[in-house]
């Protein structure tokens, strides 16, 4: 028999060593996997809840999104009714009856946007004195056109006016309005008017 | 009845004319601001519908058209050191002047009579379709004058809303509700001298003899505060439809 059979023993004990460290080695890979396999699945879990919970975010934000459409619509009519609303506002004027039997416009408003309501016009008459004369008048229009004054009212005052101040009440009014003031007698003297008007 | 109040409305807050030309007749408009600044208008500028039935005027530099009031009765726009706002809606055309007037209270020192200059300016110069706001302030010299413009005013025929707000030595102008493009002097806006000699014009020189202005206006404001972005912003919104735009 040659070359088989019994040989010379080898030291496998560092082998054995080594063999023994590369056990522990994948022992301790194998439980990291293990670790790292469980937080894979944590993250699996917390990312199946966050989709979730972005869709359920989504259909609220469609939810919000009506509800801004509605109040954009409620806005929207409330700025229509807010820009609607008259606004009471006046003016001043001063008139001096320079030329005897001339009429001047105290107020006027000789085409209208539309129906509005002139409330009234005050008459600050203290220059007034004894002799003097003045005619005041109102006209309105009742169609739309070219200016056509029609006469509704007129009120002659001579002499010292107590108390001082008229007014003139004024009614709704649609296509054109005039309030005038005409020296008839006596001596040129300087009126304040002030309209109070609704537009 | 709800209704609101002129001088509650917060835009009407420190208004020092308004001009809102509601008598469509006529040689004089009132203004319906506290001050009852009473303009009278000069070689019949024509009332004019606009889109929706309220009036403005027109004025054809040919006829040497223009309003004014006086300057006693106009202080509350003696603007010097405090901060103001104009707002004024027009329509530029052209007819022979390169420079229009479109509204002032001011006195400017120019050849041949070289008059202090005071007050302030508001101008259209043709050649480059800008509109500028001049401060004249004679006791500044060599600082006659400091000015601020904006480019883009064509004539298109349509009517814009032009604004402006000074504070301080800033200017901001507006077309339509929205700031534009300002080129203010590097000085900054320095205060206008006070002006206790010349009227309000409104479309011709302050010494009402040239610089007509040939075009549209209506509603002619001035604010005795800075209005701001917004305040600019809603006039536009609410008068827009005035005229169609």
């Amino acid at each position: 028999m040659g070359g088989e059979g019994i040989h010379n023993p080898a030291d496998l004990a560092p082998v054995l060593d080594e063999l023994d460290d590369i056990d522990a080695a994948i022992e301790v890979n194998r439980l990291l996997l293990l670790i790292i396999q469980a937080g894979v699945d944590e993250i699996a879990v917390d990312t199946a809840a966050i989709i979730a919970a972005l869709i359920v975010i989504d259909n609220e934000i469609e939810i919000i999104d009506g509800i801004v459409d509605a109040i954009l619509v409620h806005t929207t009519l409330i700025e229509a009714v807010t820009s609607a609303l008259p606004t009471l506002t006046e003016t001043g004027t001063t008139i001096t009856t320079t030329v005897i039997n001339t009429e001047y416009n105290i107020y006027v408003n000789a085409v209208p946007l539309g129906v509005f309501n002139p409330i009234c016009v005050k008459i600050d008459c203290r220059e007034q004195e004894a002799g003097d004369t003045i005619v005041i008048r109102q006209y309105s229009q009742g169609v739309a056109g070219v200016p056509d004054p029609v006469l509704e009212d007129e009120l002659e005052l001579a002499g010292v006016i107590s108390p001082p101040k008229i007014i003139v009440d004024l009614d709704p009014n649609r296509f054109g309005i005039w309030v005038t003031i005409e020296r008839t007698g006596g001596v040129a003297r300087t009126y304040i008017g002030e309209p109070f008007y609704e537009i | 009845m709800a209704r609101t109040f002129y001088d509650n409305l917060a835009i009407n807050q420190d208004i020092e004319l308004d001009l809102s030309m509601l008598e469509a007749t006529g040689a004089i408009t009132h203004d319906e601001s506290k001050n009852h600044i009473i303009a009278t208008l000069h070689n019949t500028p024509i009332w004019q519908a606009l889109a929706a039935g309220r009036y403005g005027l027109r004025f054809h530099e040919a006829n040497s058209e223009y309003l004014d009031a006086p300057v006693a009765d106009t202080t509350a726009l003696n603007f010097t050191s405090t901060d103001y706002s104009l707002a004024v809606w027009l329509s530029a055309g052209h007819y022979d002047d390169d420079d229009m007037i479109i509204m002032g209270r001011y006195s400017v020192d120019a050849a041949p009579a070289h008059i202090p200059g005071s007050g302030w300016e508001l101008y259209y110069y043709d050649p480059n379709n800008t509109i500028t706001l001049r401060h004249s302030h004679n006791s500044l010299a060599p600082n006659l004058t400091s000015s601020s413009f904006s480019r883009g005013w064509t004539y298109d025929g349509d009517m814009h809303l032009f604004g402006a707000t000074r504070i301080g030595g800033a200017m901001q102008h507006y077309r339509d509700g929205y700031p534009i493009a300002t080129t203010v002097e590097a000085s900054g806006m320095l205060d206008p001298d006070t002006n206790v000699t010349y009227d309000l014009v409104i479309g011709c020189r302050f010494t009402k003899d040239t610089h007509y202005w040939h075009g549209r206006l209506h509603r002619p404001r001035a604010w005795s505060r800075g209005l701001s972005d917004d305040d600019h912003r809603f006039i536009w919104e609410m008068e827009r439809d005035w005229f169609g735009v």
